[in-house]
């Protein structure tokens, strides 16, 4: 099928609404529905963890309801993310047979299209590591995929500003000085739309690009419609379903002393003895090299500490 | 052993291939013991698996019913039952290091085992043997240059 996609441009959505669009659209789909792209921003900000992780084991969820913030866990993948009305959602759910079968060929495909509206704009965007959309090797979009029913679904959310605080706040971790380092980490890492171009661009303009982007790309027109009554329903159901949060979710019940502040970027913590002494080693490493390093505790030297940060990386990597 | 375009698919086994699973079954008194596991041309296009999620042991599953998911490069697939039986044993080893999957996709890499219910009605929908798995897998790879 080579028909329009469909477009939704939405404005604003609450945040459940925002979530739950794509997981009810991709619920009712069928080889006969619509290709669709859904273009909106949440309302209010947020928290969304990914399917496969746990989240009080991600967040400090008593933090996030003592100042308001909603936690809603989506059934696609990906890491805890910080959302909110700075940041351009892009949401695009496609039947299985009409989306490659291959994972790298489906973000190429539903990927390039937002690269190619942020070179439009100005910036010197490209595809990294399959799935990071990167600006001078910081990051300036979050992704996420999953197949639900027949449905190959992926969204990703451009950032206009992204309060750095607030998400490392919000970050169940170890210690200070993981909290420290991982915030650091995001202010040096990430990349925002306002902060490259040095003024904050109309949010009409990103969206015409991001709609003439995707129709070249697909070769494809959009053309604007709306929700039938039945993808109407299945989006209410999956509201009430993301509504209920299951604060254990999927993944382990408690942090591993490693958080990924991109796909260059991680922080990693070793705690230890050294002697009989209590030791605590905590790293950002990018690109494989220790950016910044803190030792507390027992006295180490820097050769010891890299060892030791060396060893948690190792481990790691090799649970994935 | 066939070997398709640098792709592996033992001859023992038997293919599914909506989902790009195999199966090993083995006799077990009366009953079909099925072990179940992602192909080498799955394995790879799904790229560096993370997460794998299973169903306990002892659950009751339909052909095509999901028992669990796995995830890799931030994309989240079900997995799917490709016959109807009970769950009887998920691999552990296999959640803790889901990289298992990427680098021995037939044997540490295995997901979960089932007692069939019907295993000789059901294996109709799956492919055996070198001469059908080959001209299963050429037309696939075709089609997937095509569909990229």
């Amino acid at each position: 099928m080579s028909g329009p996609v469909r477009l939704l441009d939405l404005g604003a959505a609450p945040p459940l609404r925002s979530q739950a669009l794509y997981h009810g659209l991709a619920e009712a789909m069928d080889a006969d529905s619509p290709d669709t792209i859904a273009i909106l921003r949440p309302a209010s900000p947020y928290f969304c963890v990914g399917y496969h992780q746990s989240p009080r084991a991600e967040l400090d969820l008593a933090w996030c309801r003592e100042n308001g913030y909603p936690v809603i866990q989506r059934r696609i993948g990906g890491g805890t993310v910080y959302l909110d009305a700075d940041q351009l959602f892009y949401q695009c759910v496609f039947h299985r047979s009409r989306a490659p079968f291959d994972v790298a060929s489906i973000y190429r495909r539903f990927l390039t299209p937002p690269v190619r509206a942020l070179q439009a704009l100005g910036l010197p965007a490209t595809l990294e590591a399959i799935n990071e959309i990167e600006v001078g090797g910081r990051r300036i979009a979050g992704t996420g995929g999953g197949q639900i029913g027949e449905a190959v679904v992926v969204v990703g959310n451009l950032l206009l500003d992204f309060p750095a605080d607030i998400m490392a706040r919000a970050w169940r971790v170890p210690s200070p000085e993981f909290r420290r380092l991982a915030e650091d980490g995001l202010r040096r890492h990430l990349a925002t739309l306002c902060g490259t171009l040095g003024q904050r661009p109309s949010e009409e303009q990103i969206r015409r690009r991001l709609v003439r982007a995707y129709e070249e790309s697909l070769g494809r027109s959009l053309v604007p419609g709306r929700l039938t009554r039945l993808e109407e329903a299945a989006v209410r159901r999956e509201e009430r379903k993301l509504a209920r949060l299951d604060e254990a979710g999927h993944g382990a019940g408690r942090r591993q002393a490693r958080l990924k502040v991109t796909h260059r970027v991680w922080v990693h913590e070793w705690t230890g003895r050294v002697g009989e002494e209590p030791g605590r080693v905590t790293a950002r490493v990018a690109d494989g090299r220790i950016e910044e390093m803190s030792v507390a505790g027992a006295v180490l030297d820097r050769e010891e500490a890299e060892r030791h940060i060396g060893q948690v990386r190792d481990r790691a990597q090799l649970d994935g | 052993m066939a070997r398709i375009e640098g792709y592996d698919f033992p001859d023992d086994l038997w293919y599914h291939p909506p989902e790009h699973l195999w199966l090993h079954p083995e006799r077990a008194g009366d009953e079909w013991l099925i072990t179940v596991g992602v192909d080498a041309v799955g394995q790879d296009a799904l790229g560096e698996v993370v997460y794998v999620q299973l169903m306990d042991a002892g659950r009751v599953v339909a052909r095509g019913e999901a028992v669990g998911s796995l995830e890799a490069e931030k994309m989240v697939r079900p997995v799917l039952a490709p016959l109807s039986g009970t769950l009887s044993e998920v691999n552990g080893a296999l959640m803790a290091a889901p990289r298992l999957l990427n680098l021995h996709p037939y044997d540490q890499g295995w997901i979960f085992r089932m007692r069939a219910r019907d295993w000789e009605g059901e294996r109709e929908e799956l492919l055996h043997g070198e001469e059908r798995v080959r001209a299963w897998i050429s037309a696939e790879l075709q089609a997937m240059k095509e569909r990229r």
